[in-house]
């Protein structure tokens, strides 16, 4: 077994197309869980009637089943009820389905943590319903369990290797189908695992460089300790925003 | 589909049993890949960490096929099951040894000083003093990661290993050949109806005990 750089350089291309497929599946798939996410979660801690039981009984079946069941189910169980999706909108949907799922645990836990006061002195100033969930809830569980959440997001992008199971032209697949030809099973194995870690090596740490922006309550508490007074902005959140609370999400 | 239910438990029990192997093997290597990431000696500990973060980074289907391909190149002829087992393993263990490495860091050094003032060794403080309460912390991560696991496990398929999922589709195709029915849909509600009861429970009782701990 000798290891056949040159024939990594000459293949590199084609497992870039697949590359540049994952980046676009994950891309949306992450767009699309951080919307049913976060939608679940208001939905949830804004307890409304009978949605609330329907996102909690689809967050628990969708964690509680193998994400390759469902994308099989999505695009051999469905044809037979009469509804044809192609390979890569079951794709994308099967992994905005199951990274939503997740995403709405990630967001409850920062969305159940928004101060009740907040959201009664909101109502008390007369907003309507949706002006406290856009510019109370959303803004503040946001920041809170973006840590959580881009664990969800990280993982969306390592999954969507499972979509090979069904032919959607990603990288796995395209390594895997060219395996089947050239048998430089080696050379090609060792590329995608080392192209996959920079990816999701890469993408945790942009999403520690976001969340360290977003974590406005460590920055104030040094902008505190440093200067000992709070800014005027974060007065009202931070002291009810504990480190108790924001550990449990 | 009620006529291919033995051939359907058989692929179940292939599943739960590939799951029960891979969580032993996973355990022991975990705890000891954990156990090592704390020790003091920086060398050791980082070959450890970076283990875990080798193979929480990759995705699951891409240790499979490496596994799966590579081992059979180096002369060790392995089957599909063989090489779930390894591949699934390894994933599981890098994140039991995390979960093993965090429990372990909660252990208050205090107790670790007061079992050497008593004259215990290095090894002996692990055993009996800093592992029996570690274990009982790192117990929900573990039990949720179990759940993982069982779902995990129907990756196998992509490299041919015949478990419950696959079993699945064989009813499906065979109805579907000799019968001419449509039954996919059903089949495949079937299987999500399976996984969700053996998951669920595990999931519930990881939820209980975290909070239990709290």
């Amino acid at each position: 077994m000798s290891f056949d750089f040159g024939y990594i350089w000459k293949t590199l291309p084609l497992l870039l197309t697949g590359l540049k497929m994952t980046v676009f599946i994950s891309v949306i798939g992450i767009i699309l869980s951080l919307l049913i996410g976060m939608a679940g979660a208001v939905i949830r801690t804004l307890k409304v009637p009978v949605l609330s039981q329907i996102v909690t009984a689809y967050v628990e079946i969708i964690r509680n089943t193998p994400l390759l069941v469902h994308v099989f189910f999505l695009y051999f169980g469905l044809p037979s009820l009469g509804i044809k999706l192609d390979a890569l909108t079951c794709g994308i949907l099967s992994l905005a389905l199951w990274g939503g799922a997740f995403a709405v645990e990630n967001f409850r836990g920062g969305t159940d943590n928004v101060p009740k006061a907040l959201i009664e002195s909101g109502q008390s100033l007369g907003l309507s319903t949706w002006q406290i969930v856009r510019s109370i809830i959303v803004p503040l569980g946001f920041r809170i369990s973006f840590p959580a959440f881009s664990n969800t997001a990280v993982s969306v992008i390592k999954n969507s290797a499972y979509l090979t199971g069904i032919g959607v032209a990603e990288m796995t697949f395209m390594a895997v189908d060219r395996m089947a030809y050239d048998f430089k099973t080696y050379e090609i194995l060792v590329s995608i695992a080392c192209i996959y870690l920079i990816l999701i090596w890469g993408t945790s740490f942009l999403f520690s460089i976001i969340e360290r922006k977003l974590d406005f309550y460590k920055q104030t508490a040094e902008r505190v300790k440093t200067s000992g007074r709070f800014d005027q902005k974060f007065a009202i959140s931070i002291p009810r925003v504990d480190e108790d609370s924001a550990s449990k999400s | 589909m009620i006529k291919n239910s033995p051939f359907l438990f058989q692929g179940l029990t292939k599943t739960l049993l590939l799951s029960l192997s891979c969580l032993v093997l996973a355990l022991i290597l975990g705890i000891i890949a954990g156990v090592l990431q704390t020790v003091k000696k920086a060398a050791v500990s980082a070959v450890f960490r970076g283990y875990a973060e080798l193979f929480r980074g990759l995705p699951i289907v891409i240790t499979l096929f490496m596994v799966f391909f590579i081992l059979p190149e180096l002369g060790i002829k392995v089957n599909s099951y063989i090489s779930a087992m390894i591949a699934l393993s390894l994933w599981s263990s890098a994140n039991i040894s995390v979960a093993v490495r965090g429990a372990i860091q909660s252990i208050p050094p205090t107790q670790v000083e007061a079992a050497h003032a008593l004259g215990l060794s290095n090894a002996q403080t692990m055993m009996y003093v800093v592992l029996p309460q570690a274990f009982r912390r790192m117990l929900p991560s573990v039990i949720g990661l179990l759940s993982n696991l069982i779902q995990s496990t129907s990756l196998s398929i992509l490299i041919g290993n015949m478990d419950f999922l696959k079993s699945a589709q064989l009813v499906i195709e065979r109805v579907e050949i000799l019968e001419g029915g449509a039954i996919a849909f059903q089949v495949y509600t079937l299987v999500l109806a399976v996984y969700f009861v053996i998951c669920y429970p595990l999931s519930m009782l990881a939820k209980r005990l975290e909070r239990s701990y709290r």
